[in-house]
């Protein structure tokens, strides 16, 4: 089975939603966390972030200059990426968080213990804790459409193909084509964000931007968390060897016993 | 042009891990610390190596307990340790989540089996078999190869805590390598100042082995002030949330004033107070242990503010 996943080309995007409604209402997720969130104020972004109830999420970036004469409205359907080297599988100590055959990453909900290291370890802030199910939740590409051959439902609903699901490679050479086409119409800062192996091995959930990856508030270098782990570890290792030095030192030293007379051991 | 802050999500990590970190610090510090005094140090210190003992096992227990019930699954605690649907065990070297609880198990056995053993040479059980089975753990090979496997956990226990955090995408965290090597020496800090503690509640005059844990502690408590420095700039201009508001005071006045620079000094310098050096040495300890448990507060919350 070849990797599949999305492409989402944001510059067609126009914050519709129906991506979000899409996502929520085949996975049976809740409309919001007891309706405590309310309005951002945030133009017209009331979900705030990806959750365990958000799989899905529209940013809106509102972008204007100095006197605001000109502005800029940029929109992006945020999910998570399934990277192809994936910080939270690499991390998830119950092996709850497993790669599928479609190369996809998908938490297994009956493994999960609630332990967060995911969250801890996404670089994108996908991962939360379902508040019902307390267990770490994502989109799981609907894995369930896929083993039946059927697109991934927010894939279906967004009505302007900003959101395109396929294999991975064909993905890859469509958002080629489209970024060769926007930058040859005066686009000179469109570009593909994970449509290679630059990012974490690459990302079967890529974007095309037209602005810098910070701009929509994604990380410009996401890295694996265990990226420190051989320098921390050694470090702990030198201050393990140093501490047991010191206790040598100390414990062989004798010359306080004659200043206050010790009681015997029992 | 404005533009969009990075954002993480924050695991919420907070009190009970908190807990965690300090009591599994000195759980296996103070088991680290015990077994290098049985070995390295004088007959007249054989109490307070049962101190060390006596103080790993149910500190191990606690921290297990503060674990299962931090998880929003707590009946899956198992899920660490065995991969039931899938067969086998649940074990990844790489991920310091995974061999941490691995380690956690592990020293709790053992720091069980070291726990009964000071318990039976104590003879309170009043049982022959516990009591030849302390004897057996004091003096046989087989007792000292536990002893040091139990230490070579606890010292491990100690400082994985650091590399959990550091093992990580959220900021500050993973923008230094110290954490590991910070947590390992701060929990044998802990770990000793306990022993002090313990040793002056059970009122057992022992100056000499008492002045043996300080002059250790001098040692970690020093190597911890370096690595709070050598923490911070590695950090740069990204540690301001640990140096401004609350934390700030809490890391610049609670951990490193009062929790190493007093109690070094009062090590050092008993008469400042003008109190008995075994007054100013319980209050030092007591001093230590605040500070280690204020450095874990300072280190765990201030980064997940700044992404929940």
């Amino acid at each position: 089975m070849g990797a599949k996943g999305f492409y989402t080309d944001t510059t067609v995007c126009i914050g519709c939603k129906a991506c979000q409604v899409a996502c929520k209402e085949w996975n049976q997720l809740p409309a919001a966390q007891g309706y405590e969130k309310g309005f951002t104020g945030d133009s017209y972004d009331n979900t705030g972030s990806l959750s365990g109830e958000n799989w899905r999420h529209v940013k809106f970036i509102e972008q204007f200059n100095e006197d605001r004469t000109e502005a800029r409205w940029l929109m992006m359907s945020d999910v998570c990426k399934h990277c192809v080297r994936a910080g939270c599988l690499e991390v998830c100590p119950t092996g709850a968080i497993m790669r599928t055959e479609f190369d996809t990453v998908f938490i297994q909900p009956d493994v999960c213990n609630g332990c967060r290291a995911c969250i801890a370890a996404c670089p994108f802030g996908v991962i939360e804790i379902h508040p019902e199910r307390g267990v770490a939740q994502k989109c799981t590409l609907c894995y369930d459409r896929l083993q039946n051959g059927r697109v991934p439902a927010c894939a279906q609903a967004c009505p302007t193909a900003s959101i395109q699901f396929g294999d991975i490679g064909e993905m890859r050479a469509r958002a080629n084509e489209r970024l060769k086409q926007l930058q040859d119409q005066g686009h000179t800062k469109a570009n593909l964000y994970g449509a290679d192996e630059t990012i974490l091995g690459g990302l079967n959930s890529f974007y095309l931007l037209d602005d810098k990856p910070e701009v929509y508030g994604l990380p410009a270098n996401p890295q694996l968390p265990s990226r420190h782990l051989p320098q921390s570890s050694a470090l702990a290792v030198i201050a393990a060897f140093f501490a047991a030095l010191a206790g040598l030192v100390a414990f062989r030293r004798r010359g306080e016993v004659a200043t206050e007379p010790s009681r015997p051991p029992k | 042009m404005t533009s969009l802050l990075v954002t993480t999500l924050a695991p919420h990590w907070d009190w009970l891990i908190i807990l965690y970190f300090f009591f599994g610090g000195i759980a296996g510090g103070a088991y680290f610390m015990a077994t290098l005094l049985r070995f390295a140090g004088w007959p007249e210190d054989r109490p307070v190596v049962r101190l060390g003992y006596y103080v790993a096992f149910p500190l191990a227990i606690l921290c297990g307990l503060l674990l299962i019930l931090d998880l929003r699954q707590p009946l899956r605690f198992l899920n660490m340790l065995f991969a039931f649907k899938a067969g086998g065990l649940s074990f990844k070297y790489w991920s310091p989540i995974s061999f941490g609880s691995w380690l956690l198990f592990l020293f709790g056995l053992v720091s069980f089996l070291s726990f009964i053993g000071v318990v039976g040479e104590d003879r309170r059980i009043r049982s022959a078999a516990a009591k030849r089975y302390g004897r057996w753990m004091w003096e046989s090979a087989a007792g000292a190869a536990i002893a040091v496997v139990g230490a070579v956990l606890g010292i491990a226990f100690a400082g994985y805590t650091g590399l959990l955090i550091a093992t990580t995408s959220q900021p500050i965290w993973s923008d230094s390598p110290i954490f590991g090597a910070l947590f390992l020496v701060s929990g044998v800090s802990t770990g000793l100042a306990t022993m002090v503690v313990l040793l002056r509640w059970r009122r057992l005059q022992l100056h000499a082995s008492e002045v043996r844990l300080e002059t250790a502690d001098n040692f970690m408590m020093l190597a911890e002030l370096v690595l709070i420095l050598l923490l911070l700039a590695t950090l740069g201009s990204l540690a301001k949330p640990l140096l401004t508001g609350i934390y700030g005071v809490l890391l610049v006045l609670g951990v490193v004033l009062l929790g190493l620079i007093v109690p070094l000094l009062l090590h050092l310098r008993p008469a400042i107070l003008k109190a008995s050096a075994a007054q100013s040495g319980a209050i030092a300890a007591g001093l230590v242990l605040l500070g280690g448990l204020l450095l874990r507060v300072v280190i765990l919350l201030p980064p997940q503010a700044l992404t929940s």
